[in-house]
């Protein structure tokens, strides 16, 4: 790996954007350790916070239940009042920093998550290896196999993307009718085992790189094409097959039009249909819609943050020349 | 040859058959309801080129060609530099430089509702992050943008939200400059070239296949921009947002024409498949496969 | 050759997996299903409804499923009745009805409604009407959301010296309250709005002054035109259209909109943060009151109206239990949909859990409703309305265009007449192409 000095402008300019790129998370996190008062607040405060009051001498947590003409009353949260409701004046309360836990605990109440997260995972786990495996079978076939018809299919998938999905939805709907796979995970999976234009695409670059001389010395050797696509692209292409993962994982794992169409049980559905769940018609409950949201990012922040691993490893063309 | 066509053939066989089973038919019935009324709920009924001949007349279907040809224009382009850049950053040898990656990357697993609702904070004319900044630069008052709450600002406003996701293509880039020897940039060293000429000469080749598929599917996701628009702005205002998916939405889902909408649907698959062509033809000597 | 193997083995798994995810269908006739489109909020009273009903109806089982419905989502209802694999019941909104009927989506529960001993004079009428078309049954009310009422920051108006129980009660009065509340700094930005006019998106706020201003926004049909008539520039809702323009350039809208977004984006709203210091409150909001502004002392009473116009004023919305066409109205799904809409266990349910009001007007649940301070306010309005958004099988199409043509005016680009005259011929060409299907449905079915 090359050794470069450790230049101050780019560390700096790396610090600032990573900053400003990790704003939407942490102030996703922000506002799901916020109480329902706090939340709807104008000002950007990225510091949640509470109420509390000063009641003989000592401060408590307050929760503010209800305003009655000039007096505010409150339920004490902690201390040895806790529990009792108070009537104050509003001015004797003050914010402080506080972190409301209960949008956590209120949001895995609100839905089945446990049933959910089996349900997304069974999903997810057969998306991405039957992305991972149609896929780079097919790139193989489309950048490293000279044939004739190679360009003509290779359009008629790039072809595939360029038409909405709206208005092929119903149509496709029919087809999984007949076939019997409505109310299971088939439409969702199925597909995938089948390829994904924009993966293969993606591969299909990263193969063409591939020096045909290794394919070549291998192909002199006696090796089959299954085996040169084993044993010599696919550890050529770990970190672009690490980005296929990943990517397929994350689009499994936030789908939701797909599980909502095509399963029609409550008992099937998917966290990102239980998320949605969460956002109601004319209001919400952002906190926990917050939380939830903060607990579906995190397993693909710790997935992505796991991969790169092999983004970096990936391993070097340069060094199997040299 | 004959060998080839086979080995070839079977490599792709699933994705032939998968073109075969879930695609080839939704396709020819989406065309065929192109030509046809068709009310979603009711059959539909043919009645021609009708639908083709609707659009010429719809004034807000010009106004979404516009804007989505705005959109693809500033976005497309300006999300691969900021892609780049980021890459470039990425691929630096510093403490810590995973923790970054996953920062950067962050905003591509956000969940959409989320993002939004924080966009709409930063774009906020008077107490915005981004306006904010402008006043820190000490531009004049009269010239701060008005973004989503302005139908000048707001398709700016949702090109800047659409760089936020460059990280996703930065990680592309950052795994083909992976693949980059590093013998490479020393030999250019020792020939005296620059950091910038290094950059040129090397770098941009090597990865320019990367390059050419994040541009393509740049072209193909900005024509079909939906999301964003439909969560944060319904279009507006005055139709500022009115992006051809969004239109094409509506007349699918709240007016009940999917025969309309197949129509726009067949006419932006042209669109951009002629983008694409041009786009691949014209790249064609510029990409660099084999090294 | 490992590695092949090791795929193959893999591949073989996958296989495996797959099968055990077979359909396995086990029809069941004491089964009935249920779509509701129901935030994860509402999960507890939907489940407690169920067990309530399979208690009283031993035999009977209800599968209840969630399936996102409203006029911007309903893809999956869609599909499935486009499939053929729709639910034995389906809640609907109201406002799609008179256009899933048209189209034919839904099943004509007439024979079964008038056998069942209901009467359409034991629902709000307004609702009533919207389960309708064409004299024939389509759906039975369950929900009846009286919009809206009008509430105010009594601190808010202390402290701009108005009189925080005695809120406006004509347009002119509430111009100037709304003059007194609203604070513009040096460069024009609104630091303190008295009402945003608009706040309720698209049309929503135009149906809501035009119908307090005293216009309407459809004739009921006649003979010469049989799914009734456009007017939605109807010289009242033009008046009232231009009320709000007026106000837009007082304040400039761009302002009041960016105002307004900076908190509305976290589906709140400035009047939570003390920030505006009047809004029009859904009842479904009743709630939120104490969750975000637990801290603010709030008055509740009817929406202004000019005194040529309509007080009170109010126009209806709410969910109906339908069944979707290519399913036989099954008598248990019948019995379920009356016992939802209709029934002291369902309608209690509905009001207690839920925080509704019932589409079914006897339910015993409003006389302890009239004695709330709050939701009292709302039976009041709910007693008063008149209307529904409008009676139109191209309703969706409708609502597009007014909020189009609202943003048109506001942002200063067509007086509201034009605008609003615009929005007539467009929506009346389509109507007319709907009767022109219709007919031609009619005769097809006569050959």
């Amino acid at each position: 790996m090359r050794k470069r000095p450790l230049r101050i402008p780019g560390f700096l300019a790396l610090v600032v954007l990573a900053a400003l790129f990790s704003l939407p998370f942490v102030w996703q996190v922000s506002t799901s350790l916020k109480t329902e008062d706090q939340v709807g607040k104008s000002e950007m405060d990225l510091i949640p916070r509470a109420q509390m009051l000063t009641l003989n001498g000592s401060t408590v947590e307050v929760k503010p239940i209800e305003r009655k003409g000039n007096e505010q009353v409150v339920e004490i949260l902690s201390g040895p009042q806790k529990g009792a409701k108070v009537s104050v004046s509003p001015s004797g309360l003050k914010l402080k920093p506080h972190l409301e836990w209960s949008n956590y605990s209120e949001g895995f109440k609100a839905f089945p998550f446990f049933l959910m997260l089996r349900n997304t995972l069974v999903i997810c786990v057969l998306t991405v290896f039957g992305t991972a495996l149609s896929c780079s079978l097919a790139a193989y076939g489309l950048a490293c196999v000279q044939w004739k018809g190679r360009e003509v299919l290779f359009w008629t998938m790039l072809a595939t993307m360029m038409l909405p999905g709206q208005v092929t939805m119903i149509p496709l709907f029919q087809t999984f009718k007949s076939l019997g796979w409505i109310n299971t995970i088939l439409p969702l999976v199925v597909p995938a085992f089948c390829g994904n234009a924009f993966f293969i695409f993606m591969l299909r670059q990263f193969y063409r790189t591939i020096p045909s001389s290794l394919m070549e010395a291998a192909r002199i050797d006696g090796a089959s094409d299954l085996r040169i696509w084993a044993t010599v692209v696919l550890p050529l292409s770990k970190a672009a097959l690490a980005v296929v993962a990943v990517f397929s994982f994350i689009g499994a794992w936030n789908d939701f039009l797909g599980p909502l169409l095509y399963l029609m049980d409550d008992d099937k559905y998917t966290l990102a249909i239980g998320l949605a769940r969460l956002q109601g018609q004319y209001s919400s409950d952002w906190g926990r819609m917050m939380a939830m949201s903060v607990v579906m990012t995190l397993p693909l922040i710790v997935l992505f943050f796991l991969a790169q691993r092999t983004f970096i490893e990936g391993i070097k063309i340069g060094g199997v020349k040299g | 040859m004959k060998r080839r066509t086979w080995t070839g053939l079977a490599f792709c066989s699933p994705l032939i058959l998968g073109l075969l089973a879930f695609t080839v038919l939704p396709v020819i019935a989406s065309f065929w309801f192109s030509l046809c009324n068709y009310p979603i709920l009711d059959s539909p009924r043919y009645v021609g080129a009708a639908n083709y001949v609707e659009m010429a007349h719809d004034d807000r279907f010009w106004h979404s060609v516009q804007n989505t040809f705005v959109f693809v224009l500033a976005s497309v382009p300006l999300g691969m530099i900021v892609g780049l850049g980021l890459a470039l950053l990425m691929n630096q040898r510093v403490p810590g430089i995973k923790v970054f990656r996953t920062l950067f990357f962050l905003p591509t697993v956000v969940p959409l509702v989320a993002n939004s609702v924080l966009w709409i904070r930063m774009l906020d004319p008077e107490s915005g992050l981004i306006n904010s900044f402008l006043r820190f630069l000490h531009l004049p008052e009269g010239w701060m943008p008005g973004w989503l709450s302005d139908e000048h600002w707001a398709m700016p406003g949702l090109i800047l939200m659409s760089l936020w996701g460059a990280g996703g293509g930065a990680i592309l880039y950052l795994a083909a400059l992976q693949d980059v020897p590093s013998e490479l940039f020393e030999a250019a060293e020792l020939d005296g070239a620059g950091p910038v000429q290094r950059f040129k000469n090397v770098t941009i080749p090597l990865i320019s296949p990367v390059l050419l598929f994040t541009g393509v599917m740049g072209l193909i996701g900005g024509f079909q921009e939906f999301g964003r628009a439909f969560v944060m702005t319904s279009g507006g205002p005055w139709d500022a947002t009115l992006f051809y998916c969004l239109h094409l939405f509506n007349s699918a889902f709240t007016e009940f024409r999917l025969g309309y909408a197949s129509a726009m649907a067949w006419v932006l698959f042209a669109v951009i498949l002629l983008s694409t062509i041009i786009v691949m033809r014209a790249s064609q000597k510029h990409v660099q496969y084999e090294q | 050759m490992r590695r092949k193997a090791r795929w193959a083995f893999a591949a073989l798994l996958a296989v495996l997996a797959l099968s055990g995810c077979l359909p396995k269908p086990t029809p069941d006739p004491h089964v009935i299903t249920v779509w509701q489109p129901f935030d994860a909020s509402f999960q507890p009273a939907l489940d407690h409804l169920v067990a309530e009903f399979e208690r009283t109806h031993p035999g009977i089982h209800v599968k209840m499923s969630f399936a996102s419905n409203d006029l911007t989502s309903s893809q999956k209802l869609f599909l499935a009745i486009a499939g053929g694999v729709g639910p034995d019941v389906t809640f609907v909104d109201g406002q799609q009805l008179s256009e899933w009927a048209a189209r034919g989506a839904l099943a004509d529960l007439t024979g079964s409604f008038d056998k069942s001993g209901l009467k359409p004079e034991d629902f709000w009428t307004p609702r009533w009407k919207e389960s309708t078309f064409r004299g024939r049954v389509y759906a039975i009310p369950w929900g009846a959301d009286p919009n809206f009422a009008f509430i105010w920051n009594k601190d808010m108006f202390r402290k701009a010296g108005l009189n925080p129980d005695k809120p406006p009660r004509t347009i002119d009065e509430l111009d100037r309250d709304i003059d007194k509340l609203t604070v513009v700094d040096s460069q024009g930005f609104v630091k303190q709005l008295g009402m945003n006019p608009w706040e309720w998106t698209g049309a929503n706020s135009l149906f809501t002054w035009g119908y307090a201003f005293g216009g309407n926004f459809y004739a009921e049909p006649d003979t010469t035109h049989p799914l009734g008539t456009v007017t939605a520039d109807n010289p009242k809702v033009v008046a009232a259209l231009e009320w709000m323009a007026k106000f837009g350039r007082k304040y400039d809208v761009r302002k009041v909109n960016a105002f307004s977004s900076q908190v509305v984006g976290l589906g709140n709203n400035p009047f939570y943060a003390g920030k505006s210091a009047i809004r029009l409150l859904h009842v479904s909001q009743i709630k939120d009151l104490k969750k975000y502004a637990p801290t603010m002392d709030i008055g509740i009473g009817l929406i202004p109206a000019p005194p040529d116009g309509e007080y009170p004023t109010g126009w209806i919305g709410g969910w109906s239990l339908a069944v979707p066409r290519n399913r036989e109205v099954r008598p248990e799904a019948f019995e379920f949909i009356k016992w939802v809409c209709s029934s002291r266990e369902a309608t209690e349910i509905e009001a207690t859990d839920m925080e509704q009001f019932p589409a079914y007007r006897k339910s015993q649940v409003f006389d302890r409703i009239r004695q709330d301070p709050v939701r009292g306010v709302f039976l009041k309005i709910l007693e008063n309305s008149k209307h529904v958004r409008t009676l139109m099988p191209v309703q969706g199409y409708y609502m597009d265009q007014l909020g189009r043509a609202m943003d048109e005016v506001l942002y200063g680009g067509a007086s509201a007449k034009e605008a609003l005259a615009k929005v007539r011929v467009a929506v009346s060409s389509r109507l007319q192409s709907v009767a022109d299907e219709l007919s031609h449905h009619a005769v097809e079915a006569n050959r």
